[in-house]
């Protein structure tokens, strides 16, 4: 009987023990994440929920989610999803789920996007750049959103083996390997969706053409790669690839900030059927901190408005993407103003006043498979650009320059057989209408031709690529012959190879030449302080890289070894009798350095990236640039997401380098750092959603001191560059 | 002690009945997943009805409906109707039947061959010579046996097609040169 009632009594103990587990403990957490099954990428800001409950959430920008269930539910069946479709989902462990979704019209989607669909979606991954046969490095929107990034230049300067200068004429000059640029930032080719973009006078383009609200993503390959993207893409080249989304999908960037920031912008996708369009346009503009000129510079111009030079910055930009059966169409126009430092030698030349840049870039690409084993690439494109800015304190003196480019491709892809491909093609190319002028402003009158004798430049070239792909090893063998209407022929060759020698670890090895062909400026340039030299001939790099690559499910690394050797560098030379300076090849610059790049996700919370990279130069001639440049870059970032909400910083440090070779005055090592808080606020019942970021940059209000290594006059040791001042700023993303 | 050893064996007997109970309650309190339909199926039932936009039926059909037939064991699992509940095709609207016998094809536009009907295909393709319909179908066996389009697995697991051009000549039907362009031309020797 006792028996039977401590039965009892245990039975009714567990019946309310049950009751209370389940009574204390209603919810549960699970989380998971939305990949897109066509090409693997994470979809963010979308709205999760299940069926049955009234819990749901939002993807963040890694697309993953967290929702509170019911514990009591039974069957865990996500709700629909706004204009996708659940192909699969799948179980990662207990309470963490990975969904795989296509747009809900799979019918709208075009042949191509349709066989990019992995009918076993649990594989689908984006190819590992880690894996591709070049040194590549993508930023992608994930991380511009974690880390709040601000512009293409504040995105490339996390990048292992870049970095971003400022010459006293330009901003944002980005340079690579260490390899200094020379006024302008013609050794790196930018392009916007695999079109190159530069202007014909001085061969380089502005990073800040394209607002950070339309981009989706960064690759940058490091190394010379001429034979595969033509002359300009001397050391390395930028490839910028625009934001489109699903139909109808509208993203508004507003931003304000401290000292005095103001940025709007919006893009808006429609696709249908075979037609797509990317629309979007930005405006923004910051006066910074003044800048208080310090030591040496101070005593010197006490007098001088410079001395609390304020930069301010405008820009806005239009731009249009459209996509129809086998077209692409593409417009950027952009007009983008900023204060400068004047020009050699005076310091008060034109200091402190604006400079104008506006450019339009126009391609069609077309894109065909004649056959099964053919593939047709023609691309057409044309690239306008004019700048002016003051030559003199009180702007009455300017100087104009323009010029445009003419560019068409064709390429020709034929799979001989299943691990062999080749590819063959023409680029033409004519930089024309060159004109460089100085005008009086006050009488609107040209006072010089300052490109006297200048005439167009045309550039012809042919190349052949093979392509060797096994599960195993990846070679790309490539050859470029170009004939440039003032430089003559010239030959280029890369090969580069990937040896998979695990799941998860490869070897890379890259041989890569390239050259660069002088620009209008440094051949035909006519004026007092500077002339061009009709003799230059073409900068020349070869480079010899070994990389050690780890691709991970959480961890990737890539160790890299490098050495460069760079001939005939044109560098604008001042000889001892003074001015004017001249056009050279100077001389050859050898190098060598190791890069070191890790990006790491510990849990889905979690994630981050650090890189570090040593550079150091071989023989007196290249002392001459590597005395500029820090042996030793760290930078860093850590992103951390706590339900809607996110935390995360990013620092950038450097060492100890020459400011002025003449005032053998060292620049301090160099220590930024960027701190962003965020949440992401989901509007319930609608297609909406805020994402809400602050974020303080420079916190430590380091100067971020560049070397004067160009002018090299004998009172200025360096530059402050986008570093200077602390700024805080409010960023809106509005989705819907 | 024999109450003891009672007491203890009660324990344990009881301590195994939670035991028991506690799985039973997380296997109903468990949440089980319920996974979506077959994504292979999700894409060629989008690939059936994408390709019929760009075919060419040389007969003009009197009938008010697009009917599109599935031949054999279906892979399909509502793909096709949950397609043909949201799209016309040709203007029409587009009605989807599941045959057990090619004789039953009659009337349709679409005849997807399912891999069931190995043993039959080599009856079932002369039986259609005249009759205008585009065959599709998704087995390696049915390749160059007729079939008009033949869906295959890449090696990276995606969807492809390849077409009979000869096969569509003879039953009269035009496919766009951009289907052709994307499809693998099946070489006849």
């Amino acid at each position: 009987m006792k028996n039977q009632k401590f039965k009892l009594l245990f039975i009714l103990l567990f019946v309310f023990f049950v009751g209370l587990q389940h009574g204390a403990s209603q919810t549960k957490n699970i989380t998971g994440k939305l990949i897109n099954a066509i090409n693997g990428s994470s979809i963010p800001e979308l709205k999760v929920g299940i069926k049955g409950s009234e819990f749901k959430g939002i993807s963040n920008n890694s697309g993953q989610f967290n929702l509170n269930i019911p514990d009591t539910l039974q069957r865990i069946e996500f709700s629909e999803f706004a204009d996708m479709e659940i192909l699969e989902v799948k179980i990662v462990d207990e309470n963490s789920y990975e969904i795989y979704l296509a747009p809900a019209n799979l019918i709208g989607l075009s042949f191509e996007d349709l066989f990019k669909i992995k009918v076993n979606v649990a594989s689908t991954k984006g190819e590992s750049v880690f894996h591709s046969p070049s040194s590549v490095s993508i930023i992608d929107r994930e991380m511009l959103n974690q880390y709040n990034f601000l512009s293409v230049a504040e995105m490339l300067r996390t990048v292992v083996g870049f970095d971003i200068y400022q010459t006293n004429n330009d901003d944002n000059v980005a340079t690579a390997r260490g390899i200094l640029q020379n006024y302008y930032a013609n050794k790196i080719l930018v392009m916007i969706e695999n079109i190159p973009t530069y202007q014909p006078i001085y061969g380089n383009t502005n990073l800040d053409r394209l607002d950070i609200n339309d981009i989706e993503r960064i690759e940058v390959l490091k190394g010379p790669a001429s034979v595969l993207y033509g002359s300009n893409a001397f050391l390395g080249v930028v490839n910028i690839i625009l934001r489109k989304g699903k139909d109808g999908d509208v993203n508004v960037r507003l931003a304000t900030g401290y000292h005095r920031l103001g940025a709007a912008g919006a893009n808006i996708t429609f696709n249908k059927n075979d037609f797509s369009l990317f629309i979007s346009g930005n405006s923004s503009y910051e006066i910074q901190k003044p800048y208080k000129l310090t030591g040496k510079r101070q005593a010197l111009y006490q007098g001088d408005s410079v001395i609390n030079f304020q930069r301010e910055l405008k820009s806005t930009n239009f731009n249009v993407l459209s996509t129809y059966k086998s077209f692409t169409f593409l417009l950027n126009n952009y007009e983008y103003q900023h204060t400068f430092l004047g020009i050699d030698p005076s310091f008060i030349s034109g200091a402190g006043k604006p400079m104008t840049d506006r450019g339009t870039l126009l391609a069609l690409k077309y894109r065909k498979a004649l056959s099964e084993k053919t593939n047709l690439l023609a691309d057409l494109a044309f690239d306008y650009f004019k700048r002016d800015y003051a030559s003199n304190q009180d702007g009455s003196t300017a100087l104009m320059l323009s010029g445009n480019r003419i560019v068409g491709t064709i390429k020709l892809n034929y799979q001989i057989s299943k691990s062999l491909d080749v590819d063959f093609g023409l680029d033409a190319e004519q930089r024309m209408n060159g004109k460089h002028v100085s005008i009086d402003v006050l009488h609107n009158q040209i006072i010089r031709q300052n490109l006297k004798n200048a005439s167009d430049i045309n550039e012809l070239s042919s190349f052949a690529q093979l392509h060797y792909k096994t599960k195993i090893i990846n070679i790309i063998g490539g050859f470029r012959y170009t004939n440039n209407s003032f430089s003559g022929d010239n030959y280029s060759g890369r090969i580069s190879t990937v040896a998979k020698f695990s799941e998860y670890n490869s070897l890379k090895l890259i041989l890569g030449q390239s050259f660069r062909a002088p620009t209008m400026l440094e051949l035909f340039f006519d004026h007092p302080t500077v002339v061009g030299n009709l003799n230059l001939k073409p900068e020349q790099a070869n480079s010899a890289e070994l990389a050690f690559v780890h691709g991970g499910k959480h961890l990737n690394i890539q160790m890299l070894g490098y050495y460069q050797n760079i001939k005939h560098l044109i560098q604008r030379y001042t000889p001892p009798t003074g001015p004017p300076a001249m056009y050279q090849n100077l001389h050859s610059i050898k190098g060598y350095g190791f890069e070191f790049e890790a990006k790491y996700q510990l849990t889905k919370e979690l994630n981050g990236f650090f890189n570090y990279n040593y550079m150091a130069g071989l023989g007196e001639d290249s002392k001459l640039n590597y005395q500029h440049v820090p042996k030793h870059t760290f930078k860093a970032g850590l992103h951390k997401t706590f339900g809607n909400f996110f935390a995360s910083a990013n620092a950038y440090a450097v060492s100890s380098v020459l400011g002025n070779p003449k005032l053998n005055i060292r620049i301090d090592p160099q220590f930024m750092l960027d701190g962003h808080l965020g949440f992401d606020q989901p509007i319930r019942g609608k297609k909406l959603t805020l994402r809400h970021t602050i974020s303080a940059k420079n916190v430590t209000a380091s100067q971020m001191l560049i070397p004067e290594y160009i002018r090299q006059t004998d009172n200025i040791n360096s530059m402050a560059t986008t570093g200077f001042g602390r700024r805080f700023i409010y960023t809106l993303k509005i989705s819907f | 002690m024999n109450k003891l050893l009672k007491y203890g064996l009660l324990k344990i007997r009881f301590c195994k009945i939670p035991g028991c109970i506690w799985l039973l309650f997380l296997m109903l309190f468990a949440p089980t997943i319920t996974k979506s339909q077959s994504v292979e199926y999700h894409v060629k039932a989008s690939l059936i009805f994408k390709i019929c936009q760009y075919i060419e039926w040389s007969k003009v059909q009197n009938s008010e409906e697009f009917q599109i037939a599935v031949l054999g064991k279906s892979p399909f699992k509502g793909e096709l109707e949950n397609l043909a509940s949201r799209f016309k095709l040709k203007n029409k609207p587009v009605k989807i039947r599941y045959i057990k016998d090619y004789k039953e094809a009659e009337g349709v536009q679409v005849l997807f061959i399912c891999r069931s009907e190995k043993k039959n295909i080599r009856k079932i393709i002369p039986a259609f010579q005249s009759k205008n319909i585009l065959l599709i179908s998704d087995s390696p066996y049915f390749s160059g046996v007729g079939v008009h389009f033949n869906f295959f697995t890449e090696s990276d697991e995606t969807i492809h097609f390849e077409i009979d051009l000869e096969a569509l000549k003879n039953y009269g039907l035009k496919a766009d040169m951009q289907l052709v362009s994307i499809g693998k031309i099946i070489q006849r020797p």
